[in-house]
């Protein structure tokens, strides 16, 4: 007898905390206070953009190899106007890549398209049009101006449209550097 | 009462190595990083300028007061710093009418594209500008309006906070500057004699946005106002530089800007040909700011061009300014 | 008893700036709890404290288990987030219902001391777990705050940001690190991990524990000790005699002894212990509770691995111990496990030593590190004689070291820019 309405009462407990709980969740939802994790929890496999020119990777936040390039690149260093450290321009004849040193290593910083004559993985390329471009990567984009950016993981893809026309694409490393 | 008196003095014995510790540990600007000291070199100048630049590196790379006085009698002083956002140019001005008011404010309008959002505003940076200047009310509202979403204001009035962790970093320099410092610019202009010429530059890009942001028209207007009330002449320009892009936009914007403020606004990159730079040697950089020559071409024309605009007095023969110049001119024999 | 008023007070408000839905949680708690205890007074009966217990249990559980994402559903609707201090508070009220329902004192009438035993600000986040009794007594404690206590509480708060800040924020560097940095960290990078997380934890812990002292000593508050020279203990039976006695002692008198504790069958009594740690480990988080059992199997082992070496002894417990909270460094028990196994098959000890360097510390940093672990290792090992002298000494020699700590923090800790210091460790469980 005893045990039945611990049991009972028990259950109804667990009920109506349930209620309470959602209530305060109800008035909490714009709170933002974080709880402290330091867990490096394994990503879900999240879809990731990638670019490469001439069969070489050059996906932004990654090395950047130039000489596996063959083509030649009109180069230019852009240094800072204190602090170590330049950007590298490489520009090709179809895209220009932006590169810098991080952590000792050659990174590529971002990836801009010059012309119609190359196009992302996916297939999209300038003078396409906006819906092609929102049929391709899907409307979860960020829109400021002309342009629409799309972020996956630490790459940020962005297109300039003009008149319904696509007039520019470039990719970004956005991790804080 | 003798505990008591002896407690007071080790913790003011303390407090003494703290301040100590404070001044060893922040960089000094001297022989590295020069670009950081430029901002307090002011203080002991005297303050009898006609003309006072100010802007970011494109000012006190390419403008040499020192040519301008031995070419025209102009006493000038570039208060210039490494990437000086336009609320920090607005605070500087401002700082710098307490000491003395010019007949002439040379702003150069390239931070205009940056505001308080864009990737360009960089806590090491701000140190730059900030970390020497005199505490004034100049330095708390140029410390609040630049600080970013990590820094905090106390770290700006003991740097121990932020440069704790160079204690392993000292060098010689450290200790040699301890307590005095040296200049290392002639009236703001920092002397770079390397030559890197123009090779290429990177593809002029489509911007999604060329409007200059409402907060920069704020603090636009604001030194506006402010050389208006004590009637100086603004003068807007646009140093010569290749790279970032000065877009043709941006240049619409700030003439139209100066049309209706009844200021004066000169883009000196149209001047190219006719001050004579050429970019294959008289850059340092590839473009972007002007080294020695370059510098000296420029400030010749600027100060030829100011001459002939305004009403500015011929110092020529000033004992001062005949020592700095002579001095200038054996530095960069 | 202004002082009483104002500490309630201030803990108050700092709590509440954690938001409402945090203080709606903690004084649910104390409501229920400290009505349940008026009715057991009256009448002892069991279904009142069962009931009490689960529905604050209940709470406590739940965001374990949400902790250790086990709700990816909930997850997505509710932007729900563990009260602050709920794992300390929560074993509180237990304690306190429990306490009462055995009669070992009588229900708190007086709603604002009760109120001032849950919120006392300073171990609300990370401890000591007091018990009521004891609370009670320092504040009703006429104490004047007198200048030996402000000098000797400030004394133990900056030893404690001194471990904190100089000591555990280096370690963390390092262990960040090597966790952050991918497949080639492992072995000997896995067991220097270990080791530092050891050295990390404590001196986080301890540290902080210390501050709370502090605190707690310049209000003329005395608080239970939370450690004991841990890694001075010769096997872990007596490191969790030794390591958050709070805790320890919290599990033994409302989990081990109820449950029947030594005095029974020796299968009970296995049974028993690993339940205890179990729960521990269920404490520290959902993810833990392998890292609980192992401790339990290593507790009943007892002295069996003991030899007759103290500082061989001491130095294998440390390891172990090490070695366990590789469940800590690596949140993902698979990868912790699999860590725990380089360590044995990847030998790569020159390869780290070629690369200490450039692990986020320099040369000095080492040595910062290092010279001041020791300091750390030689004052446990000394501590009851050290705090004898220390209580002995002038004004002006407190003044000097005192400043002295303060000046050292100042210029060794990892705190600003660059260096971003973690919360405390220890408060998130």
């Amino acid at each position: 007898m005893n045990k039945k309405v611990i049991i009972v009462v028990g259950i109804l407990v667990v009920i109506i905390i349930g209620i309470v709980v959602y209530l305060f969740m109800q008035s909490s939802e714009d709170q933002t206070t974080a709880e402290p994790q330091n867990i490096v929890s394994n990503e879900a496999q999240e879809e990731k953009f990638s670019v490469s020119y001439q069969n070489v990777d050059i996906t932004p936040g990654q090395p950047f190899d130039a000489d596996a390039i063959a083509e030649e690149a009109e180069y230019s260093q852009i240094p800072s106007c204190a602090f170590e450290g330049t950007d590298n321009v490489s520009t090709y004849a179809h895209v220009e890549v932006t590169s810098a040193q991080i952590n000792g290593k050659e990174t590529v910083y971002s990836v801009y398209f010059l012309d119609d004559e190359v196009s992302t993985p996916e297939g999209v390329k300038i003078t396409d049009d906006r819906a092609k471009v929102i049929e391709t990567y899907g409307d979860n984009y960020e829109e400021a101006g002309n342009k629409i950016t799309y972020t996956r993981g630490d790459v940020q893809l962005s297109f300039m449209i003009e008149n319904d026309v696509v007039t520019s694409i470039e990719y970004v490393y956005a991790s804080e550097l | 009462m003798k505990t008591k008196l002896r407690v007071i003095t080790i913790v003011i014995i303390f407090l003494l190595l703290f301040i100590f510790f404070n001044r060893l540990l922040q960089p000094k600007y001297m022989d590295t990083l020069v670009e950081g000291s430029m901002i307090s070199q002011y203080y002991h100048e005297p303050k009898d300028h006609e003309v006072v630049f100010i802007g970011d590196c494109e000012v006190y790379a390419n403008f040499s007061p020192m040519v301008m006085y031995e070419k025209e009698g102009i006493k000038a002083y570039v208060r210039g710093s490494s990437q000086q956002l336009i609320w920090q140019s607005y605070q500087i001005l401002k700082e710098t009418l307490h000491y003395e008011i010019p007949k002439i404010v040379v702003f150069n309008v390239n931070s205009m594209r940056y505001d308080k959002n864009s990737k360009e505003v960089s806590e090491a940076y701000n140190r730059l500008t900030i970390d020497n200047m005199k505490w004034s009310q100049e330095k708390i509202d140029i410390i609040q309006d630049s600080m970013t979403e990590d820094e905090t204001f106390l770290s700006y009035v003991f740097p121990i906070l932020r440069y704790h962790s160079r204690y392993d970093e000292l060098t010689a320099e450290d200790f040699e500057y301890l307590w005095k410092r040296k200049d290392n610019t002639y009236n703001g202009f920092l002397i770079n004699k390397n030559i890197k010429g123009v090779t290429s530059l990177p593809i002029q890009r489509r911007l999604a946005e060329y409007q200059f942001s409402e907060e920069c028209y704020q603090y636009l207007d604001k030194i506006t106002n402010l050389c208006r009330e004590n009637n100086i002449q603004l003068v807007l320009i646009k140093a010569p530089s290749l790279y970032p892009y000065w877009y043709d936009e941006y240049d619409e914007q700030i003439r139209n800007y100066a049309n209706e403020h009844d200021v004066d606004y000169y883009n000196l990159k149209n001047y190219v040909d006719e001050i004579g730079i050429d970019y294959s040697v008289d850059t340092y950089d590839g473009g972007l700011h002007l080294n020695l020559t370059g510098a000296t071409k420029l400030s010749e024309f600027f100060a030829n061009l100011l001459k002939k605009n305004y009403d500015l007095t011929d110092y020529k023969g000033d004992e001062i300014y005949e020592e700095k110049l002579k001095e200038y001119k054996e530095t960069i024999q | 008893m202004i002082r009483n008023v104002l500490i309630l007070l201030v803990s108050i408000v700092v709590y509440l700036n954690f938001g409402i839905t945090n203080f709606l949680f903690i004084l649910f708690s104390i409501l229920t709890t400290y009505i349940a205890a008026k009715f057991l007074e009256k009448r002892s009966k069991k279904i009142i404290l069962t009931i009490a217990i689960e529905i604050n249990a209940f709470i406590l559980i739940f965001f374990k288990l949400y902790g250790a994402n086990l709700f990816p559903s909930l997850e997505e609707n509710w932007n729900l987030v563990a009260p602050m201090g709920v794992s300390y508070y929560t074993l509180q009220v237990i304690s306190y219902l429990v306490d009462v329902y055995k009669g070992k004192y009588k229900a708190e009438n007086n709603f604002f001391y009760y109120c001032l035993y849950i919120f006392y600000i300073p171990h609300l986040f990370i401890g000591p777990i007091s018990r009521y009794e004891d609370m009670k007594k320092q504040f009703l404690t006429p104490t004047k705050i007198s200048f030996t206590n402000l000098y000797n509480g400030a004394l133990r708060f900056a030893w404690g940001l001194l471990k904190k800040l100089v000591i555990a924020g280096r370690a963390s560097i390092v262990i960040a690190t090597i966790t952050q940095g991918g497949e080639i960290y492992q072995g000997a990078y896995a067991l220097l991990a270990m080791l530092l997380y050891s050295i990390q934890l404590y001196t986080d812990f301890s540290g902080g524990i210390d501050m709370v002292m502090g605190v707690s000593k310049m209000l003329g508050i005395e608080l239970q000790e939370n450690f004991d020279s841990p890694y001075y203990a010769q096997t872990i039976k007596e490191f969790w005699r030794r390591w958050h006695i709070s805790l320890s002692s919290w599990l033994r008198d409302y989990i081990y002894i109820p449950l029947g504790g030594s005095r029974c069958s020796k299968i009970r009594k296995v049974v028993n212990t690993l339940i205890t740690f179990l729960v521990s480990g269920f404490w520290h988080g959902a993810n833990y509770l392998l890292w609980g059992i192992l401790h339990g199997i290593f507790v009943l082992l007892g002295d069996t691995l003991k030899t007759k070496w103290k500082w061989l002894n001491r130095g294998i417990t440390f390891v172990l111990v090490s070695f366990l909270w590789s469940f800590f460094i690596w949140s993902n028990t698979g990868e912790a496990v699999r860590m725990m196994g380089s360590v044995f098959t990847t030998w790569n000890i020159v390869d780290l030593g070629n690369n200490i360097l450039n692990l986020g510390l320099t040369f000095a940093d080492w040595v910062v590190l290092l010279v001041f672990t020791l300091v750390l290792f030689v004052f446990d090992g000394n501590k009851s004689k050290i705090i004898q002298k220390v209580k002995k000494w002038s004004p002006e020699v407190k003044t000097i070291i005192l400043c002295s700590i303060l000046l050292c923090i100042f210029i060794l800790g990892i705190y600003g820019i660059g260096f971003q210091v973690d919360d405390f460790i220890y408060s998130k469980f």
